[in-house]
């Protein structure tokens, strides 16, 4: 009879929804999330390099605003500081044999300082799905400024 | 006389489901189960070393955090790469050419290089380590991986099946 599931149909279904299962296992359900913290208040740092003065101006004016960070657009944060400072070069001394950093003459890079309640779990902490890790390739956009090539330099748990 | 099957009708699309099912879990079973050769592969644990170069002073304090923690393959598909045992840190060194033409390692300040000894239950056959999704582990061959506090790109320096440490 049409519309009506044979057992044969019942079978082929639950077939495919255990090839489906054990494939998604094995492929995506190795990395565990068990929960430990389920409101960690975290601050880290995100680095904007090589900016004009007009560039670091623009974040400086930010201060105290908001901010979507990451690559999904999902991460939304509060700017806590932005610290404007020489962009620094690693530069090469040919003469004394050594390696330093200097200042750039022109140019500027911002710290971005980013409040966030996070989840935390023994592997990561997730801002609105966004992982946040020191390394991390993490852009930032907001009103007026943003960057795309920033990293987290530094990342903290807050005392509650 | 009642002509049913057991499953009752078997039309062809039936049997083109089923046909989709067996090339489906054949892909599955020849994906996670199937070797690169055709020898058996065992589940066991293996030790590899994973050299990360000029690194700031955070990420390898965020690093030496993670000990014991879970390292991932840190790519848009994710998967084990085994557990942080250890972290041996020195200050980074990078090659300079002098100007009287000689090449001398010199320090780079603020950043460190280091060595990361991760223990891994994963694959070994005679063509190599594997981690559970076939990555292959061997000397050389480049990844970035990531722990709870850190993210960084390295190469693998050394696999062994006992744990040097």
């Amino acid at each position: 009879m049409k519309g009506k599931f044979s057992k044969f149909d019942i079978v082929v279904i639950l077939a495919v929804i255990a090839v489906i299962a054990v494939g998604g296992y094995y492929y995506f359900g190795k990395e565990s999330k068990s929960l430990s913290h389920a409101n960690t208040e975290i601050e880290f740092d995100v680095a904007a390099l090589n900016l004009s003065l007009q560039e670091a101006q623009s974040f400086k004016e930010q201060e105290g605003g908001s901010v979507i960070f990451g690559k999904t657009n999902m991460g939304v944060g509060k700017i806590k500081s932005v610290k404007i400072e020489p962009y620094s070069i690693l530069a090469k001394d040919i003469i004394n044999g050594e390696r330093r950093w200097v200042d750039h003459p022109e140019n500027y890079q911002a710290i971005v300082t980013i409040e966030k309640k996070v989840l935390e779990t023994d592997d990561v902490f997730i801002g609105d799905k966004e992982e946040i890790r020191i390394g991390e390739l993490t852009p930032i956009k907001g009103k007026g400024f943003g960057c795309s090539s920033c990293y987290v330099t530094d990342l903290r748990v807050l005392e509650n | 006389m009642s002509n049913k099957k057991p499953f009752g009708k078997f039309n062809v699309i039936d049997l083109a489901v089923v046909i989709a099912i067996l090339i489906i879990a054949a892909g599955v079973y020849v994906r996670f189960f199937g070797s690169p050769t055709k020898t058996v592969v065992q589940s066991t644990d293996f030790f590899y070393t994973f050299e990360v170069k000029s690194i700031r002073e955070s990420n390898l304090i965020g690093l030496e955090k993670s000990i014991n923690g879970k390292i991932y393959l840190n790519e848009k598909i994710t998967s084990d790469m085994g557990t942080l045992l250890k972290v041996e840190s020195k200050p980074a060194v990078d090659l300079l050419e002098t100007a009287d033409g000689k090449q001398v390692l010199v320090n780079i300040p603020e950043r460190f290089d280091a060595v990361l000894t991760i223990k891994l239950n994963g694959r070994i056959n005679e063509s190599g380590f594997f981690t559970p999704t076939l990555k292959h582990i061997s000397a050389g061959i480049e990844y970035n991986i990531k722990s709870k506090w850190s993210a960084v790109f390295g190469k693998v320096l050394r696999v062994r099946q006992e744990d040097a440490a």
